[in-house]
């Protein structure tokens, strides 16, 4: 009992150095955001709202009063004024190519804009794969594929792969979808070992999960052979090759919003963004899904 | 036409000469006359002609004081002042053994001392070791970098540690020499102690600005501490038990005034303090056993061998090293012949270890010469491991996988340096140090093994990175007139690393102006270069960062600072007003999102480089003799980053940038049964990077395979955005001494954060919870909290010296 006290002890002084810190803060003005995720041949949706201070708790009020227009290789193509529940529709299905200028006006507020050009998705040839170790639950591909990237311009990408399945139970058919975790143990698109993987337990030097950020600056206008090994269940698996090809704010923006927060002992990651005079992400990516032929 | 003025131009040469080789010099060794200890900065005098000089790092002097009839006075802090008067005829060697004056009257003896305007040098101070001692500090155990931080101009770093950031500069820009060999790492415990223990330290100067020519490598400060030789005529020693650590210091004379040793030693205790907890933790959670502990110790040995009055040999020793473990092992069942243990496993252990080998030798009266040699070495290890072992009956399995990271860092330099005094107004310094750097930056263990499984066992990164950097320096403190001294010089240096070269010019020039005999203007201008870079996180610091040298893509760090001040004495005490603007460029940061873990063969790829600028005005009141000593010190100051690829490119506040920052500390010595010592610190809170607002961003991809889903996210508008509250703390600290048979012995009684400020380690976002007043209704309300680490902290130390 007097050791159990001991140890208590120790843990209320540690604890006791926790407080509520009362600040006054200079005054927060709420700042426009606008989150639209712009892709080929898809009808463009604008979210208009309003931040909130980082200790408020109220739900963020969306802005319904707002005039939306959108301007496409330099003509104003089309304006959306006021929007109930801050969802604003554009008729214009924007193509690869295309530069998009979009420009906010809220009554009261200064004016936001922000820009983006629809990239081309990615140039894939000879997607294949090859089983290479199964047991009882688990089995492992190798898929391969050629990606052509284009010369004298940044390209940025990530790759997914997906899982599809079907399966049923005594309540009927149901398809599910998940991410698969792969690896990728190549060194130009890498840049180099990842002692976080290393110490995850993972093989080191190698790439390791769900989403695979790089850009092409060491295959810059190159056709790059990229293998990826899939390890997922041995069920039947139904994959897809997911490969996102991102204009740069579109790519900072996902990379950041997977990495804010993740490392205490990180300088901690500021989200990006690219409203001018407001906050959020008005940027394009044209995504490229691809079945992955699989030896069974 | 020219015939004329070169005619003038040979006779000033010709006139020069001769007065060099008319005028005789007096030179020799100032020391302590009870231990034969080197004195440091000494001041010899000539009181007729007002020529003068200070003891170099050996002790030694040399003089040319222009006249035949000789009044020279020798004069050091916390010493009775010593006159000698003769003819100098020829060249003389006089050593003098000065008598420290607390030793003669049981009251004080207020000792001679050279005030602060009639000195040469600025933006540096020197802090007698006896009032390091006294000044208050965590767990009672005295400590340099402490006092350090306590001078205007130095901040320090995050609460309790040691780490200390110079006039807007990193914690990596400092050079710390420890008997003239560079560390790498001077902080034990992720630097809440520095590796220099006190027990074994003669002198600190710190130079914050003004550089003389015959330092480089660092471009913000640097910490010349040299340690005792050890008393040639007695066996002398001390022992002391504190609050985590004990101590153990001895030295003596192995030959009689000639051959001396000193060794400390310093071991920390927490580990075998922490093992009751542990037993105890491990009866109440059952099934698993823990092993866990942290300690370090340090170790000073130096061997002095006197030759002659001419020659001196010294041979140093530092090691030091910190170690934390771990290991927790989990028994799943033990019954009929069934056991499985699953144990985890982590160690983590750095050091350093400085040798060196250094030979003085008086070539003649005017010059002498320190030959060095030396070898310094930094490395750490972390290792992180499960073993898992399975015994059934006929059948045992056992698995076992290892990760390790380690990296090292290993100089061999080799220096000589030359004191000239050809002249009674030009002291002259010269010389050349080359050392040859082996990196070897970062090396990954990769092992599995087990029954049955195919060992693997792999290394990366095993390359080493030679790189050789060399530096000639040459400065002149030049007496151009009773009242205008100038200390000008040169340092030349290079880096060679990788089939890439660095030269680097580097012009120190600083002067003084006498206006009064009490009060002087003094002004400097430096440049300094930087070859290696820290790997470093700017959230912590610890002994996992890396120090990499220059490379193609990485170039040296540079730094121009000038500084000018007003120096007044009065009442014994010293008052200086200065005011200094630094620029720095090609400092290093880590890319948002990167940290150390990420870091490897590709760290080139994770960091950013940018320019920084800093300005500031630093006030100081110092007292160095008498009952009451201390001093006050207050700096105003701005320390700003710019870098193309942080915070849009805008300028953003360093994370230690604080704009106030003021430091009292005041010691009491009334006789030599008690002292006591009071600090009081106030400065402006850090700067942190919080993000102050929300927003509803999406998130697409994660483990969401569809549309971006809505999401809260953190939006910073700038870097370093958030000031933490101001930080503030009282220290404590009393000393009772008593004479025993054998001895001295002490009783130290400390007291860190006397009013128990909680002062922020770090803040974050969570919530209060708790029972509204209003209706009663259960309420979870997000705040703020802060962190704070050290609250009141008690401790008491013994100490015992014979």
């Amino acid at each position: 009992m007097k050791k159990t006290l001991a140890i208590l002890a120790a843990l209320l002084m540690l604890g006791a150095c926790t407080k509520d810190l009362e600040m006054d803060f200079d005054d927060i003005e709420p700042q426009v955001v606008a989150m639209s995720c712009v892709e080929p041949d898809s009808t463009l949706m604008l979210r208009l709202t309003y931040s909130r201070f980082f200790l408020s708790d109220r739900p963020f009020r969306t802005i319904d009063d707002a005039t939306a227009s959108l301007t496409v290789n330099g003509t104003v193509t089309e304006e959306v004024v006021a929007a109930a529940g801050g969802n604003y529709g554009f008729a214009y299905r924007p193509q690869p190519g295309d530069r998009l200028d979009l420009r906010v006006s809220v009554p009261g507020r200064d004016a936001v804009s922000a820009s983006t050009t629809v990239p081309h998705p990615a140039s894939l040839a000879n997607l294949r794969a090859s089983l290479i170790s199964h047991d009882q639950y688990d089995c492992t591909y190798s898929v391969r594929f050629t990606l052509d990237d284009p010369a004298d311009e940044d390209n940025f990408y990530i790759i997914r792969v997906i899982n599809h399945r079907h399966y049923s139970d005594e309540y009927g058919n149901h398809d599910r979808d998940a991410y698969c975790r792969f690896s990728c143990n190549d060194y130009l698109l890498t840049e180099g070992i990842d002692l976080g993987s290393l110490l995850d337990g993972d093989n080191p030097g190698e790439y390791y999960g769900g989403e695979f950020f790089f850009t092409d600056g060491n295959i810059n206008g190159l056709s790059h052979e990229v293998e990826l090994l899939c390890s997922t269940e041995n069920e039947a698996p139904e994959l897809y090759l997911v490969i996102t090809s991102c204009s740069r704010d579109r790519y900072l923006y996902e990379f950041s919003t997977r990495n804010h927060d993740d490392d205490i002992f990180g300088e901690p990651m500021q989200v990006h963004c690219n409203i001018d005079g407001g906050i959020g992400i008005f940027a394009a990516r044209s995504r490229s899904v691809l079945p992955i032929p699989l030896q069974q | 036409m020219p015939r004329v003025p070169l005619s003038l131009l040979l006779f000033s040469i010709f006139n020069f000469q001769f007065s060099i080789l008319e005028a005789q010099t007096v030179s020799g060794t100032v020391t302590d006359s009870r231990t034969g200890e080197t004195l440091i900065g000494a001041t010899v005098l000539e009181t007729a002609t007002g020529h003068g000089t200070v003891t170099n790092a050996h002790g030694r002097y040399s003089l040319t004081p222009g006249t035949r009839a000789v009044n020279l006075r020798f004069s050091y802090i916390g010493y009775k002042p010593q006159v000698h008067t003769f003819d100098l005829t020829t060249d003389a060697l006089i050593n003098v053994r000065l008598e420290p004056a607390v030793e003669l009257d049981e009251v004080t003896v207020t000792a001679e001392r050279v005030a602060l305007p009639q000195l040469s040098q600025m933006s540096a101070v020197e802090l007698p070791v006896e009032q390091i001692k006294l000044v208050p500090v965590l767990f009672g155990e005295a400590d340099v970098l402490k006092a350090i931080q306590l001078l205007p101009g130095v901040q320090s770093g995050t609460e309790g540690t040691s780490g200390i950031y110079v006039r807007g500069g990193g914690p990596d820009e400092n050079l710390f020499l420890l008997d003239g060999v560079p560390l790498y790492n001077v902080n034990h415990l992720g630097g809440f102690f520095s590796a220099f223990n006190s027990d074994a330290i003669k002198n600190v100067t710190l130079y914050k600005g003004s550089f003389p020519a015959r330092f480089s490598g660092r471009i913000s400060s640097v910490l010349d501490i040299a340690t005792n030789n050890g008393n040639d005529r007695e066996w002398h020693g001390s022992a002391s038990v504190g609050a985590i650590a004990a101590k153990f210091s001895i030295e003596g004379p192995l030959v009689k005034e000639r051959t001396t040793m000193s060794l400390s030693l310093r071991r920390t205790y927490l580990d075998l303090l922490l093992q009751p907890l542990l037993l105890a933790a491990a009866s109440e959670m059952g099934g698993e056993r823990v092993n866990a502990g942290y300690y370090f110790y340090d170790l000073n040995a130096k061997l002095t061998h006197r030759f002659s009055d001419r020659s001196r040999l010294y041979a140093s020793l530092y090691m030091g090293d910190d170690a934390v473990y771990l290991r927790s092992t989990y028994r799943y069942g033990d019954y009929d012949g069934y056991r499985y243990d699953d144990a985890i496993k982590m160690r983590y252990a750095w050091g350093n270890l400085a040798a060196a080998v250094r030979w003085n030798y008086v070539l003649n009266p005017q010059l002498f010469m320190n030959i060095t040699g030396a070898y310094t070495r930094y490395r750490n290890r972390l290792s992180l491991g499960m073993e898992l072992d399975d015994e059934n009956p006929g059948e045992s399995r056992h698995e076992e996988a290892e990760v390790s990271f380690r990296s090292g860092i290993h100089d061999f330099t080799a220096r000589a340096d030359f004191d000239y005094a050809p002249h009674p107004d030009h002291s002259i310094r010269f010389g050349a140090v080359a050392t040859n750097h082996l990196f070897r930056p970062e090396v990954a263990g990769y092992r599995v093994a087990g029954t049955g499984m195919q060992t693997i066992d792999t290394t990366l990164g095993e390359s080493v990175v030679h790189a050789q950097e060399f530096t000639l320096y040459a400065e002149d403190d030049w007496t151009v007139s009773d009242a205008l001294k100038v200390n000008a010089g040169l340092a030349a240096a290079a880096f060679l690393v990788q089939g890439s070269f660095y030269p680097s010019v580097q012009p120190r020039l600083s002067g003084r102006l006498m206006l009064s005999d009490d009060l002087s203007l003094k002004a400097g201008y430096a440049y300094m270069t930087q070859y290696l870079h820290l790997l470093s996180t700017s959230n912590v610091s610890l002994p996992t960062d890396l120090w990499v040298p220059v490379t193609k893509r990485i170039p040296p760090m540079g730094s121009h600072q000038v500084a000018a001040g007003v120096f007044y004495s009065r009442w014994g005490i010293d008052f200086s007003v200065e005011g200094y603007y630094k620029w720095m460029h090609n400092l290093m940061e880590y890319l948002p999102g990167s940290s150390f873990f990420g870091s490897s063969t590709g760290w080139e790829n994770k960091v950013c480089l940018g320019d920084g600028r800093a300005y500031g005005l630093e006030l100081l009141a110092q007292k160095t003799v008498g009952d009451f000593t201390g001093w006050v010190g207050y700096t105003l100051s701005r320390t700003l980053r710019t870098f193309p690829q942080l915070n849009d490119g805008r300028e953003f506040p360093a994370k230690y940038d604080r704009i106030h920052d003021l430091s009292i500390t005041v010691q009491y010595k009334p006789n030599k049964r008690f002292d006591c010592g009071v600090t009081w610190v106030y400065a402006t809170g850090n700067t942190a990077t919080l993000a102050l607002q929300q927003f509803e961003g999406d998130r697409a991809g994660g483990w969401n395979v569809g549309e971006p889903e809505p999401e809260v996210l953190g939006y910073v508008e700038s870097r370093n955005n958030f000031r933490l509250p101001a930080y503030h703390r009282m220290d404590l600290s009393v000393n009772f001494h008593k004479q025993k048979r054998r001895g001295v012995r002490t009783w130290n009684i400390s007291v860190y954060n006397l009013y128990n400020r909680q002062n922020p380690f770090f803040v974050y976002r969570g919530y209060k919870e708790g029972y509204s007043s209003a209706d009663g209704g259960y309420r979870s309300t997000p705040v703020l909290k802060q962190l704070s680490i050290f609250p009141i902290i008690p401790s008491v130390s013994y100490i015992y010296k014979f």
